[in-house]
C-alpha cells in the first residue's frame, strides 16, 4: 500500500457525499496542527474522494498545496457502496464510558496545560460540562479532574480491574462487573 | 507519508482503548472481503494502536500476517490524546438523510450488498436489528476448566486467560 501526493486542486469531492462535516473540519484543522496528518485520503482513479471529505476540507483551510492519498482500484459501483457502508460501520462502535473517563483522567494535559481548544472538544462534546469550572479551579487542586468529572471517575476506577494474561504476560483491564469481581 | 507492513504479532492494542467494538468487527471483516483494506492502522512509536483497533481485530480474524500501518511521529501523551480525539472528531460528522437515501437508491445491487454482509449491518440502515452480541460464551469454555474460573480473551494474544486481578 503506497500513498501518492496529489495536488489539492486536482482532488474532487464526490457530488453525492451524504455527510455534513463542518464541525469535523474545524476540529480536524486543530488536530492536524497538534498531531500532524496521519490518515490518508482515499480517492478513486479519477481523483474523486472515496473517504476523507472532511480531511480534504481541513487541508484546504490550512492552505496545503498537496496531500498524501491512496488510490482505490475498486469499480465506481463498489466505491459508491464503500462510501456509505464504511461510514455506517464506524458508527456501530460505541464509547466505553468507564474506560473513557479513566483515560481522560490520565491525560494530564487536561489538568496541567489545559489546552482549551482540545479540552472543550473533549469535555463539552462528551456532555461533561466544565463551563462553570475555571482553569484556576482545576490547576490549584491535584484532584481538580475529579471535581470536574465527579462520580463518573470514582465509578470508573472501581469498575476496571487489571489482570495479567497467563499466556503472554500482557496486563490489560476488564470491567469488574462483567467478570463478576 | 510512509505506509509500512507490520506483523500483527508486533502490534499491541491499547489496553484502555475506550471503544466497544465487538459488534463492529464482523461487519468490518465482510467490508474488507468486499472492498479491500483501504485505510491503514495508525500506530505510535512503540507499535501500539492509536487508530484501528477494530481493523486490527478484523484482519486477525481474516488470518493476515501483516497489516499496512502509519507510524505517527508524536510523543506518548499526544498519542493518548489522539486515540480519543480521532474517534470523537469522526462523530461530529452527521448524515444528510436525503442525500443518503438518494445514494442508497442509486446503489444498483443494494439488497445483494446487504446479503453479502450476512446480517452484520442489521439495524445500521434502519433495517430490523438482530442480536449481534459477540459476548464470550463463558460456559462452553468452563467445561474444560475448574467451574469457579471466569475466563476472558487476552486482547494481545487472543488466548483465554483466567481473571486474576494483578
Amino acid at each position: 500500500m503506497e500513498t501518492t501526493k496529489i495536488k489539492i486542486s486536482d482532488l474532487k469531492p464526490y457530488k453525492g457525499n451524504a455527510r455534513i462535516n463542518d464541525k469535523t473540519v474545524e476540529k480536524l484543522v486543530d488536530a492536524y496542527e497538534r498531531y500532524g496528518y496521519v490518515v490518508p485520503i482515499v480517492v478513486d482513479q479519477n481523483n474523486v474522494v472515496v473517504a476523507g471529505h472532511a480531511r480534504l476540507k481541513a487541508a484546504q483551510k490550512l492552505g496545503w498545496k498537496e496531500i498524501d492519498c491512496l488510490t482505490s482500484d475498486l469499480s465506481d459501483e463498489k466505491n459508491k457502496e464503500f462510501r456509505v457502508i464504511d461510514n455506517k460501520i464506524q458508527e456501530i462502535s460505541e464509547w466505553n464510558d468507564e474506560l473513557l473517563v479513566v483515560e481522560l483522567r490520565a491525560l494530564d494535559y487536561l489538568v496541567s496545560e489545559f489546552d482549551m481548544k482540545i479540552e472543550s472538544a473533549l469535555t463539552t462534546s462528551f456532555g461533561l460540562d466544565v463551563s462553570e469550572v475555571t482553569d484556576e479551579d482545576i490547576k490549584k487542586s491535584a484532584d481538580g479532574f475529579d471535581n470536574v468529572f465527579g462520580d463518573r471517575v470514582d465509578k470508573a476506577q472501581d469498575r476496571i480491574v487489571s489482570i495479567c494474561c497467563e499466556h503472554c504476560g500482557t496486563e490489560f483491564g476488564v470491567e469488574a462487573e462483567k467478570v463478576g469481581l | 507519508m510512509n505506509i509500512v507492513d507490520i506483523k500483527l504479532d508486533d502490534i499491541t492494542p491499547y489496553w484502555r482503548n475506550p471503544r466497544d467494538n465487538d459488534e463492529t468487527v464482523p461487519a468490518l471483516v465482510k467490508s474488507i472481503e468486499r472492498y479491500g483494506f483501504r485505510v491503514p492502522l495508525i500506530l505510535d512509536r512503540q507499535n501500539t494502536i492509536i487508530s484501528g483497533h477494530t481493523r486490527f481485530r478484523a484482519v486477525r480474524e481474516l488470518g493476515w500476517d501483516t497489516v499496512p500501518c502509519v507510524i505517527a511521529d508524536i510523543d506518548d501523551k499526544k498519542a493518548r490524546e489522539l486515540r480519543i480525539i480521532d474517534n470523537r472528531i469522526h462523530e461530529l460528522t452527521e448524515w444528510n438523510e436525503d442525500e443518503l437515501q438518494k445514494e442508497l437508491d442509486s446503489i444498483i445491487n443494494l439488497s445483494e450488498t446487504l446479503n453479502f454482509f450476512e446480517g452484520t449491518l442489521d439495524g445500521v440502515f434502519g433495517i430490523a436489528t438482530e442480536d449481534m452480541s459477540m459476548e464470550l460464551d463463558v460456559e462452553d469454555v468452563a467445561d474444560e476448566e475448574p467451574k469457579e474460573d471466569v475466563l476472558v480473551i487476552c486482547p494481545v494474544c487472543m488466548e483465554m486467560t483466567k481473571v486474576i486481578p494483578v
